[in-house]
């Protein structure tokens, strides 16, 4: 049964010069204040309050994020809209946001990893509220969010979970978002060709994940079982690690969106555009396509390179000093399955670059093997360390030192009469064995081949 | 008048205190019969004798503005004349109120309204009606009723109102006073309870011209509270009031003067402005505003949407009443009117058609204004009604505010001036300017004033 994922992400804005929230001067630090201290008319809602104008950097950053997603940029006029809901959370009853029925989103038809995007636009984060206590906390309230809304192009839920992160990696990266903060998912999910179901407050990559394989598993027993599906908008439990009925299609909430008649309209200029552009990363999308041509990658490779961000960048630091493709397989194969291995992700393993291309050299230079670099990983991506120390203090280094090899490898012809016995009867296997004892006697820093040559020559 | 109580307070021959003082004294003795108040600030005269122990003076020294209960004034009841907001004494003072304290003007009180400003007679309000100080047996006009009853009574110096579609200058020309609605985007709405967005503006009352010019020369202007504020230069109304102006063309349009009911209104403005253009040498031209007839039923719409958006918030979590459940019929009708036109199903059609005839409206007022300087028309069609007879079909009651709406629509000033009276009943007359023209407007007006 085929799945289809779509996402709606909300990422926080990350502010350098103007760390204020999107209509007034209020801090957005909400993390490191007390409860309600950053606060005032109008985040909070007073009678009588006016927004300011829109936090002109965060509405640049918006713009820079609809570039790294390759979507278009209005050239009309841009109007926040009203949308209205009666949620303790919003103390005016309605939310400032550049989606809805009528609006002009920041971009729109973009494309990200091979996944498209519907469109991106910029709004006011409501207040925290906590529905057991009913305490509310206005500090969140009014830091501006960027919404990303994708089509159903994601098929599982690992995928959706690395295109997320992929994306959250570009977008911090730039400073365009502050990953930080923290990630508000909605996750659609259908089997094709029956309804769609939304699932609201999906609120970390893991629960992403989670989410996503508990509705596919709940949609597949039903139908397996002869029910119906139905449109309907589910709320993700992390505690209980399953999804509840919210509310059925017919009873979808009307925001009644108007245009915000306290803001004027905003209209990106050409200046605006150009100054922003030359911040806008290269898309892995044209990345990968230079990956292929330029050095040649298969295009598995070039796709696994080009989707994060650190690990292309890795790629492109050490190939000036070493082999291409020593080095796209020491990433690709061994340092991403160490990390896997590991459940690390790679933008939080601190690698040292001149380490990793150190590795990258010794294996094209054919002075460590595979293994022994791959065991190396294994301890590297838990703490840094020398690597060069390493081999000279555990002597890793391949010896290809025919004499010193075929002393070790009569000692192991000595040891071992059985496989001797075996290997003269014609069985192959029995030279496997010997040669790997060779490797561990050696530690694995015995060139392999010659270690081959010398057994068979000697028996 | 007021420009020697002025001079009589900076030279400190008139405490602030006594001036206070002997008008808490009239509002005690007088106000039981107007309900003009609904509360009366207990620190104005402490905050009159401190001002007095200053040395250098503001411009509004010593006087005593009165405010319409929807503009936030810090530490005083702003209840927009509603239940709903009854237990709200505002943490924060809106723009207008820290420039008037700045000037050392002294706040005496918050004064009666229509629920909300909904309303053009002053008789919806939960604190009781508004009585017409100058006509006991005649509504004053709404929804500013308070701001323009105390002035008319002599309870205050000067008053702030505000006008979305006639709030100003409805209940002056019933009280016989001045009041002036500013240009949209031209004094910052910050601290004032929405009725609706797009059209409302903070505007002033005063028996004389020149104290709405003062006072407004000190409340206009940008302000980063209000990004609809404008960059335009604030004039000095008051300084420029007497200016010579020649040469200028008055605009009298028969559209305007079709809606009229009340005949014996249009033939008063009319002998008016013949006195005028022959004092001053004005010439007159008859100008075409084909679509002022929409303007009613352009401006419902919004203000319902509006309206309906505003009040989103009065949802009883915060301020102890929800709105729909403590307000008066008028209030109701609007917020029911705005949620059902609002509706995703309506694909916001009403609402864009009539911000697409908002549009023609203002197209209208652009196009004459190449051809006159200004335009005069009656304020209201008709005389107030007796406060026995209380309008109850909503058309009629939305029909009151005819010639006022354009100007809301059309987001130009407009004022008005006591020309006389019918029955012993005050009438105004609307003095129509372009956007940001105030100075002009003004002169225009201390021109009438010298006709008396």
């Amino acid at each position: 049964m085929k799945v289809k994922i779509g996402l709606e992400v909300h990422l926080y804005v990350k502010l350098e010069n103007n760390k204020t929230k999107l209509f007034c001067f209020c801090p957005i630090n909400y993390k490191e204040t007390s409860p309600n201290t950053n606060i005032c008319p109008r985040c909070t809602g007073m009678p009588g309050n006016k927004p300011m104008l829109p936090n002109k950097e965060a509405f640049e950053k918006a713009i820079e994020v609809a570039l790294i997603l390759n979507c278009g940029i209005p050239k009309g006029y841009i109007l926040f809209q009203r949308k209205h809901y009666d949620w303790p959370d919003l103390p005016n009853g309605f939310q400032k946001t550049i989606s809805g029925t009528y609006s002009v989103p920041v971009g729109y038809e973009g494309k990200y990893n091979n996944v498209r995007i519907s469109y991106m636009h910029l709004e006011e984060d409501p207040a925290k509220w906590d529905p057991i206590t009913g305490y509310v906390d206005y500090n969140r309230c009014g830091i501006p969010l960027i919404e990303i809304v994708t089509e159903p192009d994601l098929i599982d839920s690992e995928e959706t979970r690395t295109w997320v992160r992929n994306l959250m990696t570009a977008l911090s990266y730039v400073n365009s978002i502050d990953k930080d903060l923290g990630i508000k998912a909605d996750v659609n999910v259908n089997i094709e060709g029956h309804p769609r179901v939304e699932i609201k407050n999906v609120n970390s990559l893991a629960n992403i994940k989670k989410a996503i394989e508990y509705e596919i598993l709940r949609q597949q027993k039903a139908l397996l079982s002869g029910k119906n599906l139905v449109q309907e908008t589910r709320t993700y439990d992390d505690k209980q690690n399953l999804t509840i009925h919210m509310r059925y299609k017919e009873q979808a909430q009307d925001y009644m969106f108007i245009p915000e008649p306290d803001l004027p309209s905003i209209q990106v200029t050409k200046d605006q555009l150009e100054k922003i552009k030359k911040i806008v990363p290269e898309s892995p999308e044209s990345k990968r396509e230079r990956f292929v041509n330029k050095y040649k990658l298969k295009k598995e490779d070039a796709e696994t390179l080009s989707s994060n961000l650190k690990l292309a960048e890795i790629f492109e630091a050490i190939i000036k000093e070493s082999d291409i493709n020593v080095t796209a397989k020491l990433l690709v194969r061994d340092l991403l399955s160490v990390l896997n291995y590991d459940k690390l992700e790679i933008e939080n393993v601190n690698l040292n670059l001149e380490n990793l291309k150190y590795l990258s050299k010794m294996l094209a230079e054919n002075k460590i093997t595979e293994n022994t670099s791959k065991k190396i990983l294994i301890d590297l991506v838990k703490k840094d360390f020398s690597i060069k120390d390493y081999i000279k203090k555990h002597d890793l280094e391949i010896k290809s030192d025919k004499s010193e090899l075929e002393t070790i490898c009569k000692q192991v012809i000595k040891e071992n009469p059985k496989a001797i016995e075996d290997y003269k009867k014609g069985e192959e296997k029995a030279l496997n064995f010997l040669v790997g004892m060779v490797m561990k006697k050696t530690k694995g820093t015995a060139n392999p081949d010659i270690v081959n040559n010398i057994i068979k020559k000697l028996l | 008048m007021i420009q020697e109580k002025l001079r009589l307070l900076q030279t400190g021959k008139l405490t602030a205190e006594q001036n206070i003082k002997s008008f808490i004294d009239k509002i005690k003795k007088e106000d039981k019969n107007i309900n003009s108040f609904i509360e009366v600030n207990k620190n104005a005269v402490q905050e009159a004798k401190e001002l007095d122990k200053k040395k250098k003076k503001g411009r509004l020294f010593g006087l005593a503005i009165a405010v319409k209960s929807n503009i936030c004034v810090k530490g005083l009841l702003t209840s927009c004349g509603s239940k709903t907001l009854s237990n709200f004494y505002s943490p924060y003072d809106a723009d207008v109120i820290k420039k008037i304290k700045q000037e050392d003007g002294i706040i005496i009180g918050m004064v009666n309204m229509d629920e909300f400003a909904c309303g053009s007679t002053g008789e919806n309000s939960f604190y009781g009606p508004t009585k017409n100080p100058v006509a006991l047996d005649r509504v004053p006009g709404g929804s500013s009723s308070g701001s323009a009853a105390s002035v008319a009574a002599d309870f205050c110096d000067l008053s702030l109102g505000s006008d979305t579609g006639g709030s100003i200058r409805t209940p002056a020309s019933h009280c016989g006073i001045i009041g002036i609605k500013p240009s949209y985007g031209r004094v910052s709405r910050y601290g004032l309870i929405d009725l609706s967005m797009s059209l409302d503006q903070i505007g002033v009352f005063s028996k004389e011209v020149y104290g709405s010019a003062l006072l407004l020369n000190i409340i206009a202007g940008r302000s980063e509270n209000d990004p609809i504020t404008f960059d335009n230069e604030v004039e000095d109304y008051h300084i420029e009031i007497d200016k010579v102006s020649s040469d200028l063309t008055i605009g009298i349009s028969k559209n305007f003067n079709d809606l009229c009911q009340d005949k014996r209104i249009l033939g008063l403005i009319n002998k008016k402005i013949d006195e005028f253009s022959k004092k001053y040498k004005y010439q007159k031209k008859e100008v075409d505003l084909e679509y002022v007839k929409l303007a009613v039923q352009t401006y419902y719409p919004l203000v319902y949407v509006e309206f309906f958006s505003s009040t989103r918030k009065f949802d009883g979590r915060k301020y102890g009443f929800k709105i729909e459940e403590n307000c008066g019929e008028e209030v109701l009708r609007r917020i029911l009117g705005g949620r059902e036109i609002s509706k995703a199903e309506h694909k916001g059609k009403y609402y864009r058609q009539a911000l697409a005839t908002k549009n023609l409206i203002k197209n209208d007022f652009d196009n004459a204004f190449k051809k006159v300087d200004f335009i005069i028309s009656p304020v209201v069609p008709r005389l107030p009604n007796k406060t026995t007879k209380k309008i109850t079909d909503p058309k009629e009651m939305y029909a009151y505010d005819a010639f006022t709406i354009p100007s809301n629509l059309a987001g130009n000033c407009a004022a008005v001036i006591n020309i006389g009276k019918i029955e012993n009943v005050p009438v105004g007359l609307q003095v129509i300017c372009p956007s940001f023209k105030e100075s002009l407007m003004f002169n225009i007006l201390h021109k009438f004033e010298m006709l008396k």
